[in-house]
């Protein structure tokens, strides 16, 4: 299984949540598992710190699942002020993997004229600091912002996924060239 | 990538300054703003100011050595166990005002109350605090009759029948809550105050517009007073009630929040 298609798995697992007896089927921090498993594969630049920053995120989503049950968490996020500031970090750290992944998905498909990446990665550190000063304004104003962005995020992951999807299909492509030059 | 570390660097320290700026905010202690004993309603009104985030919950109050605690409010729960009003009355920037109502089911419970005058609230998270109640005794309405009431965010209004004749010397409005607009009787404007008294008599009516104040709580009300005799010569009290409808402002909020928070 290609890189693109290993990371379009783990996208199911993070958005997808079926729970079964109250235990979720699909957990994100398999997902985040499986990203760290396609980064470990390839061997250039800023793979393994995609990877590590995939572990990373798998720790933390592993963890968050038994945060939830003690309801630690609020709509702001961790209530307790280290956690908030982990959390913090968390969300930095998701973004660093998320430009590894673009950086190898470039890397790998020699392709990089896409203004998708920089626009996603832009859109995530905006999100980063709406929140900062989010939670500064007025409870009604945020609510009305927040499901805007999230809309926005909406169509932001299916384009995302149709991304993965064109580079998966050149990536298969590729790999069958290679196989048939070799032949 | 090495940009973007750059980036995520200044983010981040924005972000904890952020956040950091939020704790300051933050109360330690919830802030209780109103209470009230309404025997009319066999019902005990509490509010608070709390937290946003992590909000204090309200577990009990004891009045005279017994624990009254809040419940679903809907009659299709009648006695029932479910958890009270765990969404908040209204939501600002930081903070949040609960106000759980207790439902009393019997009249000797209230009966009970109606010499109350000091309760202990308690929270959840381990906060207690004394208040002094505030108890509105039963209503007995003998010489009027309530024909219509309307109250809305532009005001309230009632009209009334005279049912047993009295004499009005005073109207007032009880805490200045709002502001009297009208006072008709026999849809004829009344000066106020009152410089002379008024008969009235049966079958007359009384008209009475208001502003729309703040209700600190679900449920809260603004009382209009008629005073004067009744046919005996006694002396007369008439509290006439509607529903106030604006929630407090977040200027108020933060006001009693500088006033009274963290101390």
């Amino acid at each position: 299984m290609n890189f693109h298609m290993l990371v379009l798995i783990s996208l199911l697992f993070q958005f997808l949540d079926i729970n079964i007896g109250g235990i979720d089927i699909m957990p994100d921090f398999v997902g985040f598992i499986i990203v760290a498993y396609a980064f470990s594969k390839i061997k250039v630049r800023y793979a393994a710190l995609g990877m590590y920053c995939s572990v990373i995120l798998s720790i933390s989503s592993f963890v968050e699942i038994f945060q939830e049950k003690t309801h630690t968490t609020s709509f702001y996020g961790a209530v307790d002020l280290w956690l908030q500031i982990l959390f913090i970090v968390i969300g930095l750290v998701d973004i660093l993997h998320l430009a590894c992944i673009f950086y190898v998905s470039n890397k790998i498909v020699k392709i990089e004229s896409s203004v998708f990446p920089t626009l996603f990665i832009s859109a995530q550190i905006l999100v980063q600091l709406f929140t900062s000063f989010g939670m500064h304004l007025p409870f009604d104003v945020l609510e009305g912002l927040t499901i805007s962005m999230l809309i926005l995020f909406f169509f932001f992951y299916m384009y995302f996924i149709v991304f993965l999807w064109k580079r998966k299909n050149i990536e298969k492509k590729m790999y069958e060239e290679m196989q048939a030059e070799s032949h | 990538v090495k940009k973007l570390f750059v980036i995520l660097a200044v983010v981040g320290l924005i972000r904890v300054g952020s956040v950091l700026y939020y704790e300051t905010k933050l109360l330690d202690e919830p802030i209780i703003i109103a209470n009230e004993v309404n025997l009319d309603m066999n019902s005990i009104h509490l509010s608070y100011i709390t937290n946003l985030m992590q909000p204090s919950e309200f577990q009990s109050i004891e009045i005279d050595g017994m624990q009254y605690y809040p419940q679903n409010d809907s009659f299709m729960f009648y006695d029932s166990q479910q958890p009270i009003q765990t969404e908040s009355y209204a939501n600002y920037t930081y903070y949040s005002i609960f106000s759980p109502t207790i439902w009393l089911q019997m009249d000797d419970t209230t009966n009970h109350l109606t010499t109350a005058t000091e309760g202990t609230v308690y929270f959840k998270d381990g906060h207690k605090e004394t208040i002094t109640l505030n108890v509105r005794q039963r209503r007995e309405l003998t010489q009027l009759d309530q024909i219509m009431s309307s109250g809305g965010t532009d005001g309230s209004s009632g009209r009334y029948r005279v049912v047993e004749p009295f004499t009005l010397n005073d109207v007032t409005v009880v805490e200045d809550k709002v502001e009297l607009v009208s006072f008709q009787i026999n849809q004829v404007e009344v000066p106020l105050p009152v410089e002379t008294p008024i008969q009235l008599s049966p079958s007359d009516t009384i008209d009475i517009a208001t502003t729309n104040g703040m209700a600190r709580f679900d449920g809260e009300w603004r009382t209009i007073e008629l005073s004067g005799l009744d046919k005996q010569g006694n002396e007369l009290i008439i509290p006439l009630i509607n529903s106030l409808n604006d929630r407090p402002s977040a200027e108020w909020v933060d006001e009693i929040v500088k006033e009274r928070g963290n101390k």
